[in-house]
């Protein structure tokens, strides 16, 4: 489960995550994708870490993965991060992993998650 | 024997409920409201209902979704909801949600929520009036219709609505503006443009565009800038459709609650869908016949003696009762002139980060477009400055930018940066059209039944050129103010013949039974009273004669307002 934590660092950008949420998100991919859903972008992402620039190493591996099974992964790795959001095996289209208010993306556009304001009138009129 | 009530409602939406709180001030009278979905409503500073609402959207929606908090009330298992209205035909085609019957040539998109309070619980707030000419189109430009009243005969009921609303707005922007008049301020100052709209507006305000002069204004808003009415101020929670969580946005289960005070007179039943309407020979409506499908689909038919009836289902539920109770029979016009605002947006990147998503998913407008001799050949348009990026534009979301940067082969530290960089630059431009009333888009009875046995609305829509030319002059007019912006990076600035049209809904059905001297070519008279039926009113956005560019709920709330008065000096409240 912690594989999973490092591997989302690398991907999203972002350093301080919450391992708990992880494992929750590990699990939330794993039972909606399949159990082995995550395994190959786990593995190559074990070998990514060996070397001098991670990142590096796993962008080649998914560039050269022609299933692009490592690529899709990953994605919905960032998705669920992002904004607990992933997109739905069956049908495409966006599901909802229950953690809207944690996710990264708030942080980065210095906006707080909608309904979830708990600031005063009129922040809004000043830049953040 | 039947039950018996002076007045019954159909629908508990803001027209129903606003009518429903004024008779019962009189303490007179007994009222039944009667609503087809089943919900909690929430006592006087509880917000048990909405909280779950809340919870629901949270867990199960996409955030996306104007429906995403209500997805687990019952009523949406047992019977379809317009939902997938905005879809495309072709998405809709063997969905076992579909519920209009689509009847073409171009999909009627305008969903509207099920809900005991309808469809202000996920409407985003905003509430501009009509303008005078909006009332004349056929005096002053010689297409359209007229309204059998004006402007100044509806003005002193804007101000009332505005008042039970809880409306913010700045009056001496919209006092006068296209000679709309306002003879009392706003009950509330106007909600404060935002950092965003600032910077905008700091570029192109007082710019001149096809000779008319571009003024930014606050859009006035059913948005509480003070504590009112007993609800708190706005907070900025950027959640206004689908769901505030602390009713800073007015819903209708203010004026419900109002009305359902007097627990001795008012009262409302839910989960009960009104089937028929039965009139006696002279034309008075005597019985309202419902199923109330929390009994079960199986459910026999109820019937209640009335000595009024109120109906106030919207657009599409309203014509169609009265399809199927066989009522109006000198009215060509049930169920026809149905209209819609169609509108696009232009997306954009400023060149420094505006930081959107902060406050109201919409403060500003530009009002200078909605009229002038144009009108004659084009429909005018209503821009709106979107707070929210790129809005509903599809491929336009803040996701679909992470997924384009990730496609891109953008990861890690280098793609938080690009996407917090990309995003907090966007905003967008939104125009709204206004469609001609024309007898060939209706609302008439499908064939096909929902799950109670009544059929379903089958609806004929298109959109005709007058409006198609107004969304193209929308178009040019929202880039060209764009290009006032020095290093404004606009999405996509193809205009004319080059750009293809795709025009999505406001969710702003209108015009069903609207409003006319004539028994012929309309269905209520001035008053909202039914020409055929010296006892049945109705309110709500079908009765408009024309759509103008403004939405709707400002001016429904007005003429229920007005109609309910009718109806007190009716029934001697």
């Amino acid at each position: 489960m912690q594989a999973f934590t490092e591997l989302s660092k690398l991907l999203t950008g972002v350093q301080q995550l919450d391992p708990s949420l992880g494992t929750y998100y590990q699990q939330k991919l794993e039972e909606k994708f399949g159990p082995t859903y995550l395994h190959d972008v786990l593995q190559a992402f074990e070998a990514a870490r060996k070397t001098k620039k991670p990142l590096d190493t796993l962008k080649a591996a998914m560039a050269a993965d022609t299933s692009q099974r490592l690529r899709l992964a990953a994605k919905q790795i960032v998705k669920i991060w992002y904004y607990s959001q992933f997109n739905d095996p069956d049908t495409g289209r966006l599901a909802n992993a229950g953690q809207f208010a944690r996710g990264l993306a708030w942080a980065l556009l210095k906006a707080p998650p909608h309904s979830n304001s708990k600031l005063e009138h009129g922040y809004w009129t000043k830049k953040p | 024997m039947d039950e018996q009530f002076d007045v019954v409602i159909i629908g508990s939406g803001v027209a129903g409920a606003l009518c429903a709180a004024d008779l019962a001030q009189a303490k007179r009278h007994r009222i039944l409201i009667l609503e087809a979905a089943d919900q909690l409503i929430d006592k006087p500073g509880s917000r048990v209902q909405r909280a779950e609402f809340h919870r629901v959207m949270n867990l199960h929606g996409n955030r996306g979704d104007m429906h995403a908090p209500f997805s687990k009330l019952p009523n949406r298992n047992l019977f379809a909801a317009p939902e997938n209205a905005s879809r495309s035909l072709e998405e809709q085609q063997g969905g076992a949600e579909k519920y209009y019957d689509q009847a073409g040539p171009e999909p009627f998109k305008a969903p509207y929520n099920r809900l005991v309070g309808g469809s202000t619980w996920s409407w985003r707030g905003n509430v501009p009036r009509f303008i005078p000419s909006d009332f004349k189109l056929r005096t002053l430009y010689g297409i359209g219709e007229d309204w059998p009243i004006t402007y100044d005969d509806l003005e002193p009921w804007y101000v009332r609505a505005e008042e039970e609303l809880g409306v913010s707005g700045d009056h001496a922007e919209w006092d006068g503006l296209l000679g709309a008049k306002r003879s009392k301020p706003f009950p509330m100052p106007e909600i404060a443009f935002s950092y965003a709209d600032r910077l905008i507006r700091d570029k192109i305000h007082g710019r001149k565009i096809h000779s008319v002069t571009v003024q930014v204004v606050h859009t006035p808003q059913a948005r509480n800038s003070q504590v009112y009415d007993g609800r708190p101020a706005c907070e900025g929670n950027h959640n206004c459709i689908p769901l505030c969580p602390i009713q800073a946005k007015y819903d209708a289960t203010v004026h419900l609650q109002r009305a359902l005070a007097d627990k001795t007179r008012v009262s409302l039943r839910t989960g009960c869908v009104v089937t028929k309407l039965t009139a006696d020979a002279s034309g008075k409506i005597t019985h309202v016949h419902y199923k109330n499908w929390k009994i079960g689909p199986k459910d026999k038919e109820r019937t209640i003696a009335a000595g009024l009836v109120v109906l106030a289902a919207n657009a599409i539920e309203t014509p169609k009762l009265l399809l199927l109770s066989k009522l109006c029979p000198r009215s060509e016009a049930v169920g026809r002139y149905l209209m819609d605002h169609v509108q696009e947006e232009v997306g954009a990147r400023f060149p420094e980060p505006l930081f959107p998503f902060r406050g109201p998913q919409s403060i500003a407008s530009i009002e200078n477009f909605r009229d002038g001799p144009f009108r004659k050949e084009r429909s005018g348009f209503r821009m709106t400055m979107g707070n929210d990026a790129w809005g509903r534009k599809p491929g336009g979301a803040p996701i679909d930018v992470l997924d384009k940067l990730m496609d891109g082969g953008m990861w890690g530290r280098a793609l938080a940066v690009s996407f917090a960089d990309s995003v907090t630059r966007m905003f967008r431009f939104s125009f709204s059209t206004e469609q001609l009333p024309r007898a060939a888009n209706q609302v008439s009875l499908s064939d096909k039944l929902d799950d109670l046995g009544i059929p379903r609305p089958k609806i004929a829509f298109s959109v005709d050129d007058y409006t198609l030319r107004g969304l193209e002059k929308g178009r040019e007019t929202a880039i060209a103010v764009l290009k006032q912006i020095p290093k404004i990076e606009i999405e996509d600035d193809t205009v004319g013949a080059s750009h293809a049209v795709a025009w999505n809904t406001a969710a702003h059905p209108m015009g069903t039974t609207r409003m006319g001297t004539d028994p012929k070519t309309s269905v209520v008279a001035a008053n909202g009273r039914v020409h055929d039926h010296p006892n049945l009113f109705i309110v709500g956005a079908s009765v408009f004669t024309t759509g103008a560019t403004a939405n709707p709920t400002l001016t429904l709330a007005a003429l229920a307002l007005r109609s309910s008065e009718a109806v007190r000096k009716q029934i001697g409240a």
